[in-house]
């Protein structure tokens, strides 16, 4: 637990600039009734819910193939 | 000295501990890991006192190899007999600070010409990002060269995965250099997946390349080439190879390192055709509203799915000690 606070507080201290980028311009303009779309980096929210599942479900994984052998 | 007993298939084995000396490890390893905080604050310091130097990178390569090396429970066989005990003199010390400051001198001197170049996909902005990697180098000077041998055979896996880490943990640089070709490919193999599921399907090519269809166009920026998904799953590897270091097989872990990378560019692509074929077939608001968070929870578990297929391939196999019932 000791150890994993640490790479908690590690992760945050090198969280890299690049997820903290304010979103680049996506307006292209529509035209007409016509949808016009793209899919620009995200800035932290996102990644951070990813991180947590992608960790959440490593977990389990780790916990299921533990108890089997 | 510090006894410990391994499992073993064998009932008599089971029956002999292994002694395992750990002295002369744990000496070296206190040694590595105190000249690898020593290198993450100067690093941190050096990209304070001189903006030019900042990458992230060195520091993640720098704190990976901290916390692998921490995590290791093995004993380097090199160093097993305690007999090397390393020891950080005050003039190495000297010469390792003195170092970073001509650096930070020197790239001070330096920021008014290299600061409209630095970040630029040229030739000339790359070979700033490689120097940016010299605040690695006084680093050399803590450490005993005379037993490099030793120490490069003792810590192979910790320093490999270092490596992999300085070179795949910031692929932005490489996206930029590449992205004219690459953003070609990526809208070409999403437009012949995407067109047998849209009619009327077509691409633009340009520096951003556009897939138009009869409700949607989808522009493939930059920022939907994958490289979230890339970076996301460097990261959740590195927890994995972290959590697990001393039960992974190293190279197995690596060769899937570079094919979850590899699936990720692909599994981005599939998920832009995606975007391409619902946006097209009525969902068009849909695709516009959650396209941004959906590709995270996308990354995250295509992530997981790979990792449940891989997981107990890279796991050394730990056998089950059991005692044949001997009929009396």
């Amino acid at each position: 637990m000791k150890k994993l606070y640490l790479v908690a507080c590690l992760s945050f201290v090198l969280a890299p600039h690049t997820l903290l980028a304010v979103p680049q311009n996506t307006a292209h303009g529509n035209k007409g009734h016509h949808h016009h779309g793209g899919a620009p980096e995200m800035p932290g929210i996102g990644f951070g819910l990813a991180a947590a599942i992608g960790i959440a479900g490593y977990l389990v994984l780790r916990r299921r193939h533990t108890s089997q052998t | 000295m510090t006894i410990e007993v391994s499992l073993t298939s064998s009932a008599q084995e089971t029956l002999r501990p292994r002694p395992v000396l750990r002295a002369g490890g744990l000496s070296l390893r206190r040694f590595l890991l105190l000249v690898l905080a020593l290198t993450l604050l100067a690093i941190a310091a050096d990209q304070l006192a001189a903006p030019i130097l900042q990458t992230s990178t060195p520091l993640w390569a720098a704190a990976a190899c901290l916390l692998l090396i921490w995590r290791r429970d093995e004993l380097p066989s090199a160093f097993g007999d305690g007999a090397f005990e390393p020891a950080l003199s005050k003039s190495r010390l000297a010469v390792f600070f003195a170092a970073h400051f001509l650096l930070i001198l020197l790239a001070r001197w330096m920021t008014s010409t290299f600061q409209p170049v630095a970040g630029m996909p040229t030739s000339a902005g790359t070979v700033i990002a490689a120097w940016k990697l010299t605040v690695l180098v006084p680093t050399l000077v803590l450490l005993p060269l005379s037993r490099s041998k030793e120490l490069l055979a003792a810590y192979k896996h910790e320093i490999a995965a270092a490596l992999v880490v300085l070179l795949t943990f910031s692929p932005w640089r490489i996206l930029h250099a590449i992205w004219p070709w690459y953003g070609q490919l990526l809208c070409r193999f999403v437009y012949a997946l995407a067109h047998f599921f849209v009619p009327g399907l077509g691409y633009t090519t340009a520096l951003t390349p556009t897939v138009t269809g009869p409700d949607l166009d989808i522009t493939i920026l930059e920022g939907c080439s994958g490289m979230n998904g890339f970076e996301l799953f460097g990261y959740l590897f590195g927890v994995v190879a972290f959590l697990d270091w001393n039960r992974i097989r190293k190279g197995r872990a690596l060769f899937a390192y570079f094919a979850g990378l590899l699936a990720m560019v692909v599994g981005n692509a599939l998920r832009i055709t995606s975007f391409v074929v619902l946006g097209n077939h009525g969902f068009a608001d849909f695709v516009l509203r959650f396209h941004l968070s959906a590709g995270w929870i996308f990354f995250s578990v295509l992530f997981l799915a790979y990792l449940s297929l891989t997981y107990g391939w890279m796991l050394k196999k730990v056998n089950a000690v059991v005692q044949p019932q001997q009929a009396e």
